[in-house]
């Protein structure tokens, strides 16, 4: 079984390539918003492809009749996580996210199809 | 009282009021902290009986100087008492299969008495470890020490969270769907991987390819079987031997303000500063011991590094980055880098890890004035002429049967300089390299490919002592009769053993741990363990080094990257075994 240690990672990373930042630029290089970048929500979502969850585009896709009254309920999902709407492997609670931020963060998921 | 009597007493109290506050201006002026009066008392349980042994922490106030937070523990009477120059703040007792009752209490003069309850449910007081002692295989212990708390203790808070949320989810009441929620998490564990330690470049491809830690399944299988139930209580562990602690144990936490990743920390020149290197970013940290100030030394130019393994020197401390390509010194006194790039000719570039250090855990070179340090990314010792700039490797033969994967990983100096002793963690291997013949001579294997030996020491009379990080077991090797003298298992095997820290003072090895919040003491003399239990959660160790001037022990919490959250904190220790010079602490 390979490690997830870092450094064997670094044998296939290599490259003492100019300075790009932190993680979060990763993100927005994927097109989050920088406040989806900054809380990370790329580590299980992409804009249009399904990864370990749903992809924005989807989500956004599902709610958009009803975009408004969904800020709320995708903000706790945020916060809580669980599962139910989209298989059966729950996503991680998202405690150390606040209210406020998560409902910006539903309001840029939800806007998606808008754009 | 009658008049006479009220103006005696308003009198005395005016002198008294008077001489406190001489005496505080004398504190102020020896003390960077100010507090007026030790502050001092007793715990005990709700019978009144003292209870031994228990971890007093203070927190000093945010508007307060000097260290973050200063741990004493209590003696068989249940005392404790702070210096007088703790900064005032608020304290908190930790104590395993007990609680606090009425939670955090300012600290001050007057004796405190602190209670506490009984608490059989150990969750908040024991370490993550704690929550694997029930593995039955130890080969799934091991597998599941060296994939994940290679990066993070296991299992972490939010990692017990999502195992409450799969017990309470009714979509994963079978295994195999929890065998699909932990392998979904093990992707994103990749993906966190591979985002972080490809910073140095835009590395991170699209779609499933991002994973970067090979299969996922079979650490989600294993993190299915190890983590189940609602993971709210654990119960039952003990620390595994005496804990050495005693009422003159003092352990000084100086935290760094986020963002940052502090990795490792080391004295130097017996000065009252802690330099801390930042693998975020390309930036050591200065910390002063009296005042718990930080000052910033990036290192210049635009590429990025992460400062990583730290290893001081009689002129500087001396850096491996994170980032292949150079060896770097920072010059304290001077306060300058010097960076030297090393070239891997028609190959990958230089990945150090570790640098050569004697006994005494200072950077040394050989007969000529090379540098060796281990190259985990061609997996090779290589060296460097300081003075010519000169650089050069040597790849490390296979091992038959252990092939790919090999990562060599620590380095130590034999104590003639012709020697450098090397192991490889990821095939469970260490052997030597003789830098006058320039063979590879020694090469012993460990019989788990998965016991996992990461930073070692070697002592003044030529003992390689390796720490396994898989097996959680302490390796001792006679280098000069070429014998193994012992394999001893660790206190806690699920502690995660990072290094090996030879103790020239106390002639003991110190043995920090990634995911038991302890560090351990073995001395050869009687082959015993005893556990230095540190006072925070998450307290992610590398390496522990040992101040020569002080004898304190100087550490770091390494949690690395910004994913993984814990305490970014440079430690000070006195074990409080009489060895530590007081005086010379933090002078």
């Amino acid at each position: 079984m390979k490690t997830l240690n870092c450094l064997p990672i670094i044998a296939v990373l290599l490259l003492a390539a100019p300075a790009t930042g932190f993680a979060a630029d990763v993100g927005l290089r994927q097109g989050l918003s920088p406040l989806a970048a900054r809380q990370h929500c790329d580590e299980c979502h992409a804009m249009k492809e399904a990864r370990i969850g749903p992809p924005f585009v989807a989500v956004a896709a599902r709610y958009a009749a009803d975009a408004d009254a969904s800020v709320n309920r995708l903000a706790l999902k945020i916060i809580n996580g669980g599962a139910g709407n989209w298989g059966t492997i729950p996503m991680v609670a998202n405690e150390r996210i606040s209210l406020e931020d998560a409902r910006a963060i539903a309001r840029w998921i939800l806007q998606l199809k808008a754009s | 009282m009658n008049n006479a009597g009220v103006v005696r007493a308003v009198h005395g109290m005016r002198v008294a009021q008077t001489l406190t506050r001489l005496l505080a201006l004398a504190i102020g002026v020896t003390c960077a902290c100010g507090a007026l009066a030790a502050t001092h008392g007793h715990v005990t349980d709700l019978n009144g009986a003292p209870l031994a042994q228990a971890m007093v922490t203070l927190t000093r106030s945010a508007s307060a100087a000097g260290a973050t937070a200063t741990t004493v523990f209590t003696g068989s009477a249940g005392e404790f008492s702070f210096p007088a120059d703790a900064p005032p703040g608020a304290l908190a007792v930790r104590l395993l299969n007990y609680r606090q009752l009425g939670g955090a209490i300012a600290a001050g003069p007057a004796p405190l008495s602190i209670l506490m309850a009984p608490e059989a449910n150990q969750a908040g007081t024991a370490p993550a470890s704690a929550y694997l002692k029930d593995i039955k295989d130890p080969a799934h212990r091991e597998a599941l020490v060296m994939t994940c708390v290679a990066c993070h203790q296991l299992p972490a808070p939010e990692v017990r969270a999502y195992a409450t949320l799969l017990d309470n989810t009714p979509s994963t009441q079978t295994a195999a769907a929890r065998e699909l929620a932990w392998t979904a998490v093990v992707k994103q564990m990749n993906y966190v991987s591979n985002v972080e330690f490809g910073r140095a470049g835009n590395l991170v491809p699209a779609g499933d390819n991002v994973y970067s830690g090979g299969d996922p399944v079979p650490t989600g299988k294993l993190l299915a079987e190890a983590l189940r139930g609602p993971m709210l209580e654990v119960r039952g562990y003990s620390y595994g031997a005496p804990l050495i602690v005693t009422p003159r144990t003092m352990i000084r936490e100086f935290e760094v303000a986020a963002p940052n990743a502090v990795r490792e920390a080391v004295p130097f020149d017996g000065t009252r500063y802690l330099y801390a290197a930042d693998v975020s970013a390309n930036r050591l940290f200065r910390i002063d011991t009296r005042s718990g100030a930080v000052k910033d030394y990036p290192i210049p130019g635009k590429a990025l590094w992460g400062p990583h393994t730290l290893v001081p020197g009689a002129d500087g401390v001396w850096v491996s980055p994170f980032f292949p390509g150079a060896l770097m010194r920072f010059d304290p006194r001077a306060e300058q880098w010097k960076l030297w790039p090393l070239s891997q000719p028609g190959g990958p570039p230089v990945g150090l890890h570790d640098m050569s250090f004697d006994p005494n855990h200072e950077l040394v070179s050989d007969h000529h004035g090379r540098i060796w340090f281990s190259d985990i990314v061609n997996n090779a010792v290589g060296w460097l002429d300081p003075v010519s700039g000169k650089n050069g490797e040597f790849k490390i033969p296979p091992v038959p049967g252990r092939s790919g994967g090999e990562q060599v990983y620590g380095l130590a100096m034999s104590p003639d300089r012709i020697h450098v002793w090397y192991c490889q963690l990821g095939i469970s291997s260490f052997g030597s390299f003789n830098t006058e013949t320039l063979k590879f001579e020694t090469h012993v294997e460990f019989k788990s490919p998965t016991a996992g030996p990461r930073r070692m020491s070697m002592s003044d009379d030529g003992i390689l002592y390796l720490a396994l990080y898989g097996a959680g077991q302490l390796a001792v090797y006679d280098t000069k009769a070429g014998r193994m003298l012992g394999i001893y298992d660790l206190p806690d095997r699920a502690s995660a053993p990072y290094a090996t820290t030879w103790d020239p003072l106390r002639k003991v090895v110190w043995i920090s741990t990634s995911n038991a919040d302890a560090i351990y003491r073995f001395d050869p003399r009687s082959r015993a363990f005893g556990v230095l239990p540190l006072p925070r959660e998450r307290g992610f160790l590398r390496m522990v080094h040992v101040d020569r001037r002080s004898g304190a022990l100087v550490s770091s919490y390494a949690n690395i990257v910004e994913h993984v959250r814990g305490p970014r904190m440079a430690l000070l220790i006195d074990p409080g075994d009489g060895a530590v010079k007081v005086a010379e602490v933090a002078k």
